[in-house]
C-alpha cells in the first residue's frame, strides 16, 4: 500500500512539476508599435508610404535574394534550393532557381515556382497598372518594356519550367552591373488565392485568363486585407489606424531560417508630439526613427525606456539646378556652400544627434565606413568662410558692381550691395522649400546672413510638395520664362543598391530622374564604371566610389547639410531589438521578445 | 410648412449647381499635376514614364476635356460615385466613410456636452451678471478662446495619460471583442478628445448664450413681467430664454454642419482617425476628388442647415411665419 501511495505521490509530483514548468516554447507576447499614419495598402504596388511598407515587410517574404543588416545581398537559402546561371551569345544572363519543397504560405499550401513566375508576370502586366498599381518588378529582364506596355502578351525574360523551377533572363543591356543580383531578386505572390482561374501559356512566360479581373480583385480586396501571406506574421485587421498581426505558424523563416517569437504585433497610429512619452508611460512599446534631440534626451533619461540608434543612410540637402542661372557655375555653387554654417542644422534641428557629410553618401554605407579617413582627407569640407566664397565668386562673371564695370569690393559687402555681371545681371539666388518645414525656415533666415557678405541677393519661398515637384523635378517642362528657383531643400535616402547613374548621368538630362540636370563627363564616366563592375570587384568599386565622391564634392550638385542619427525608442520589456538603416524594426522584429507576458 | 419646405428644397438645386461649377472650376484652375505625383519613382525610361502617365490619366478620367470631366463628375456624384482619390488611390467613399463616422461620433458628444453646459451656464451668467460665478465663466471663456485647443489637448495628455496613466494618450480602440467591453474601450479613448473639444467649444457658446440673454433681460417686456410680480424663475425660463432662443437656434443649426467637420489639429494630437486629417492630406496632395466631394457635401449641409434654421425660428418665435 505504501508503495502504491508513494507511486501516486511521485506521479502527482511529476505532473505538478510538469504543469509548473514551461508550457510551450511557441510564440508569445504582444508588441505595440507606434507609427505615423498608415494609408492601409498592404500589397506591393500601391502607394509608397514607409509605414505601410513596414507592415508589408512583416507579412510578405521569401525573396530569392535578400539583404543582410549590413546591406549585403545574399541568396535566400530558406527558399532557394539551387541556383544555376548561364550567359547566352547575346550576353543575356539567365538565373534558374529551384525552389525548396516544404516552404509554405500562411494557409499551409506549398509555395511553388508558379507563385514566383505569377508575381513577375502579374506585377509587370499592363492590367495591374490600369488597376492603379505601379511596379518595377522585372524591369531589367529581356522583353520588359513590350510586355509592360501591352505590346505583347508574353514576357520573354521569364520562364516557368515546372512546379519547382523557374528562370529569369537579365537583358544584356543591363549588364555587367555591380548589383546584378538585385535584378534577380523576386518574391512570390499567392497565385492560388489571388488568381485561381489564371493559367500559364505553354512557354510559361504569359498569363492566360482574365488578368484585368484579377487585378481589379486584388486592388480592391487583397490590397487592404491580405488573406494568404508569406511573412512571419499573418494579417488580421486594419481598423481605425490600428493594424493587428498574428504569428504565422507556417512561416519557414528568413534567410537565416529565423521565425518570429512574438504572438501578436499591433501597429497603431500615434501623434508624433507624444510618441516617446507614450513609450515611457507604457502605452506603447516601440517608436522608430526618432530624430528630435529633446525626445531622444527624454527617452535616454527615462527608467522605463531604452534606445538604440543608427546613422541615417542618406542626408538632408540643398539641391542646385546646375543648368539655370548663377548656379550653372561650379564656383557659385561652391561659394554658396561656404556661405552657410552647416553646424546650425545639427544643433538647432537635430539637437546634436547627427553629422555633416561632404559627398553623396550615407554614414552607414560600407564604402564610407571602409574609407572614412580618405573621405575626410580628400573631400572639401565646406565650412562657413566668407573670404573663400568671395574668392570663388570673383572667378565667375559675377564680379562687378551694379555698373558692370567697377570690381565688386568684398569690404563694402552689405545687404543691397550685390554682385553683377558685365551685362549688369545681378547675382540672385531664389530658393524654394516645402511648407511647415523647420529646415526651410532655417535656410531662409540663416543663408542670407552669409550671402549678404558676399554680394549675393537671396529670396526664398515656402510652397507645398507639388510646387517642389513642378519646379525641381519637372523644371525642364517649364518655359525658360517660368523658371525661377535655383535651389531647393529636400532629403534623400540610399538603399542597398547605390547606383547614381539614374540621378546624375547625362543620359537622363531633360528628365525628372536627373533633377539637378547635372552634365559632367567625369561623373558620367565614374557612374558607368562603378555600375559596370562585376559584383565580385568590391575593392575596385570602393576606389571608384571614392573618385566619384571627390568629383561630386568638387562640382557640388547639392550641398549636403546634415545626416541624422535615428533612434528607436522602446520599452524596457522589449528585448533583442537590433536595427540598422537597412534593417529596420519591421525586419529586426524576428529576434524581438517581450518580457512580462 | 410642406409647401415651404418643398419650395426651399427646389431653390437649392440651382444654388448647388452653381456651387458645383465654381468648386470644380477653382480646383481645376489650381496649379500642379496630381498625375505626376502618382508616377512611381524608379521608372527607368521616359517611354515607360509616359506609359504610366497616360494610364493613370485615363484611369482617373483626366484625359477628357474639362466640360466632359465636369459632366461625368456631376453624373457620377448623383449616382453616389464620387470618383477615385488620387492620394489614397481608392474610391473617395472608401476614403472618407470611416473617418467621417469617427468625426461624427466625436462631435455628437462634443455638441451635446457643450450645449448641456453652455446653455445653463450662459443663462446663469447673464442673470447673475458680475457675480463670482459670472466672472469665473468669463475668465474661462477668455482663456478658452485665447488658448489653442491642441494646447489644451496636450496638457490633458500629459496629465491624464502620461503622468497619471488613467486614460490612453491617443489613438482608437483596438482588438474589439464585440461585447459590452467595446463601449468601455470607446469611452476610454474618446474621453480626452471629447473633453478637449468641449472646452474649446464652450468658450464661445457660453458667451453667445450669455450675450443673447443679457440683451433679452434688458428689454421692456421683462421689466413689465417683473413689475407684475412674476417669479424670477418664470421670467427667466418662460419669457427671457424663449426669446433668447433665436440666436441659440442659429448656433445649433451651425453646429449641425460642424458635426460632420473634422477638427484636424485635435484629431492629430489624439491620433483620432477623423475626417480632418483626410481633408488636410487631400488638400496637400491636390486630391481634387476628395476635396471636391467634401466641399460639395459641406455646401449641401450648410444649405440644408439654413432650412432647418428657418423652421427652428418659426418653432421658437410665433412672429416668424413660414411662407
Amino acid at each position: 500500500m505504501k508503495k502504491f501511495i508513494s507511486l501516486i505521490a511521485i506521479a502527482l509530483l511529476a505532473a505538478s512539476m510538469a504543469a509548473c514548468g514551461p508550457t510551450s516554447s511557441g510564440p508569445s507576447g504582444t508588441l505595440i508599435v507606434g507609427t505615423p499614419k498608415m494609408n492601409g495598402d498592404f500589397v506591393a504596388g500601391f502607394g509608397n508610404s514607409a509605414y505601410d511598407n513596414a507592415i508589408r515587410t512583416m507579412i510578405w517574404d521569401y525573396p530569392t535574394y535578400t539583404t543582410t543588416p549590413g546591406g549585403e545581398f545574399v541568396l535566400n537559402e530558406t527558399v532557394v534550393e539551387k541556383l544555376v546561371t548561364s550567359v547566352d551569345d547575346a550576353g543575356n544572363k539567365t538565373y534558374t532557381f529551384t525552389i525548396k519543397k516544404g516552404v509554405k504560405w500562411s494557409d499551409g499550401s506549398a509555395v511553388s515556382a508558379k507563385d514566383f513566375v505569377f508575381d513577375i508576370l502579374f506585377s509587370a502586366h499592363p492590367a495591374w497598372t490600369a488597376a492603379g498599381a505601379s511596379s518595377s518588378t522585372g524591369d531589367s529582364l529581356v522583353g520588359y518594356a513590350a510586355y509592360k506596355k501591352g505590346d505583347v502578351a508574353t514576357f520573354a525574360g521569364v520562364k516557368l519550367i515546372d512546379d519547382n523551377n523557374f528562370s529569369v533572363t537579365i537583358s544584356a543591356d543591363e549588364l555587367p552591373y555591380f548589383y546584378e543580383v538585385s535584378y534577380a531578386a523576386f518574391g512570390p505572390s499567392p497565385m492560388a488565392a489571388w488568381a485561381p482561374d489564371l493559367t500559364f501559356n505553354a512557354d510559361g512566360n504569359g498569363l492566360v485568363g482574365d488578368v484585368a479581373a484579377v487585378a481589379q480583385k486584388v486592388a480592391t480586396t487583397e490590397r487592404f486585407k491580405p488573406t494568404v501571406v508569406s511573412g512571419p506574421f499573418t494579417f488580421e485587421s486594419f481598423e481605425n489606424d490600428v493594424v493587428t498581426l498574428k504569428n504565422n505558424p507556417n512561416y519557414a523563416g528568413d534567410y537565416r531560417g529565423v521565425t518570429a517569437k512574438l504572438e501578436t504585433v499591433i501597429v497603431k497610429y500615434v501623434d508624433q508630439n507624444t510618441d516617446v512619452d507614450l513609450v515611457i508611460s507604457g502605452d506603447i512599446d516601440l517608436v522608430s526613427g526618432v530624430v528630435q534631440g529633446n525626445k531622444i534626451e527624454k527617452a535616454k533619461a527615462a527608467t522605463t525606456a531604452d534606445v538604440t540608434s543608427y546613422l541615417r543612410n542618406g542626408y538632408g540637402l540643398i539641391a542646385y539646378h546646375t543648368d539655370f542661372g548663377p548656379t550653372k557655375f561650379i564656383e557659385v555653387r561652391q561659394a554658396l556652400a561656404y556661405l552657410i554654417d552647416r553646424n546650425i542644422f545639427l544643433t538647432e534641428i537635430l539637437g546634436g544627434y547627427g553629422a555633416a557629410v561632404n559627398g553623396e553618401y550615407g554614414l552607414a554605407q560600407w564604402m564610407y565606413q571602409t574609407q572614412k579617413e580618405k573621405v575626410a582627407e580628400k573631400l572639401i569640407n565646406y565650412t562657413y568662410n566668407v573670404q573663400k566664397a568671395n574668392e570663388l565668386l570673383d572667378k565667375t562673371p559675377y564680379k562687378f558692381e551694379a555698373d558692370g564695370v567697377t570690381a565688386f569690393d568684398p569690404a563694402k559687402a552689405a545687404e543691397g550691395y550685390w554682385r553683377y555681371t558685365a551685362d549688369k545681371e545681378v547675382l540672385q539666388i531664389n530658393h524654394l522649400g516645402t511648407t511647415q518645414n523647420p529646415i526651410t525656415v532655417l535656410i531662409g533666415t540663416k543663408w542670407p546672413e552669409g550671402m549678404n557678405k558676399a554680394g549675393v541677393k537671396f529670396t526664398w519661398e515656402e510652397q507645398d510638395f507639388n510646387a517642389l515637384l513642378a519646379n525641381y523635378y519637372y523644371a525642364y517642362e517649364l518655359e525658360p520664362s517660368e523658371r525661377k528657383f535655383h535651389t531647393f531643400n529636400l532629403a534623400t535616402n540610399f538603399t542597398a543598391v547605390y547606383d547614381p547613374y539614374y540621378s546624375n548621368h547625362s543620359d537622363w538630362l531633360g528628365t525628372w530622374q536627373n533633377a539637378n540636370q547635372l552634365n559632367d563627363p567625369a561623373i558620367d564616366y565614374l557612374t558607368m564604371k562603378m555600375r559596370s563592375l562585376d559584383p565580385t570587384e568590391k575593392e575596385k568599386y570602393a576606389e571608384l566610389w571614392l573618385d566619384y565622391q571627390i568629383r561630386w564634392n568638387e562640382i557640388l550638385p547639392n550641398i549636403p547639410i546634415y545626416s541624422n542619427e535615428y533612434f528607436d525608442v522602446f520599452s524596457n520589456r522589449v528585448k533583442g531589438l537590433v536595427t540598422t538603416p537597412l534593417y529596420t524594426w519591421s525586419r529586426a522584429i524576428l529576434d524581438v521578445t517581450v518580457e512580462g507576458e | 410648412m410642406l409647401k415651404f419646405f418643398l419650395r426651399r428644397f427646389l431653390s437649392l438645386i440651382p444654388v448647388i449647381f452653381i456651387i458645383s461649377i465654381m468648386l470644380f472650376g477653382i480646383f481645376k484652375a489650381m496649379p500642379g499635376d496630381p498625375v505626376k505625383l502618382m508616377i512611381p519613382a524608379g521608372v527607368k525610361t521616359e517611354e515607360l514614364r509616359q506609359f504610366y502617365y497616360d494610364t493613370i490619366k485615363a484611369r482617373l478620367g483626366l484625359d477628357k476635356s474639362l466640360p466632359e470631366q465636369y459632366v461625368r463628375w456631376m453624373y457620377n456624384t448623383m449616382q453616389g460615385d464620387f470618383g477615385v482619390s488620387t492620394s489614397f488611390q481608392r474610391p473617395v467613399t472608401e476614403v472618407i466613410a470611416t473617418p467621417l463616422k469617427n468625426s461624427i461620433r466625436l462631435n455628437v458628444f462634443v455638441l451635446v456636452f457643450s450645449f448641456l453646459v453652455s446653455i445653463p451656464v450662459g443663462i446663469r451668467s447673464a442673470v447673475k451678471r458680475h457675480s463670482l460665478f459670472d466672472s469665473f465663466w468669463q475668465v474661462f471663456s477668455l482663456v478658452g478662446l485665447s488658448m489653442p485647443v491642441f494646447f489644451i489637448g496636450l496638457i490633458f495628455i500629459y496629465v491624464f495619460a502620461i503622468t497619471l496613466r488613467l486614460l490612453p494618450g491617443g489613438g482608437m480602440p483596438f482588438m474589439m471583442k464585440g461585447d459590452w467591453t467595446d463601449i468601455l474601450a470607446w469611452a476610454r479613448y474618446m474621453t480626452l478628445p471629447v473633453i478637449t473639444l468641449t472646452i474649446g467649444s464652450l468658450a464661445g457658446t457660453i458667451r453667445y448664450v450669455r450675450n443673447a440673454m443679457i440683451e433679452i433681460i434688458s428689454k421692456d417686456f421683462i421689466r413689465t413681467a417683473r413689475s407684475k410680480g412674476l417669479s424670477e424663475k418664470v421670467i427667466i425660463y418662460s419669457h427671457a430664454f424663449k426669446n433668447a432662443l433665436i440666436p441659440v437656434v442659429t448656433l445649433v443649426a451651425g453646429s449641425l454642419v460642424g458635426l460632420f467637420g473634422g477638427a484636424a489639429i485635435t484629431e492629430t494630437i489624439f491620433a483620432w482617425n477623423g475626417i480632418g486629417y483626410v481633408l488636410i492630406q487631400a488638400l496637400n496632395q491636390r486630391d481634387y476628388m476628395v476635396v471636391l466631394t467634401m466641399n460639395m457635401f459641406y455646401a449641401v449641409l450648410t444649405l440644408s442647415a439654413n432650412i432647418i434654421m428657418d423652421i427652428g425660428y418659426a418653432l421658437v418665435d410665433p412672429r416668424v411665419k413660414l411662407k
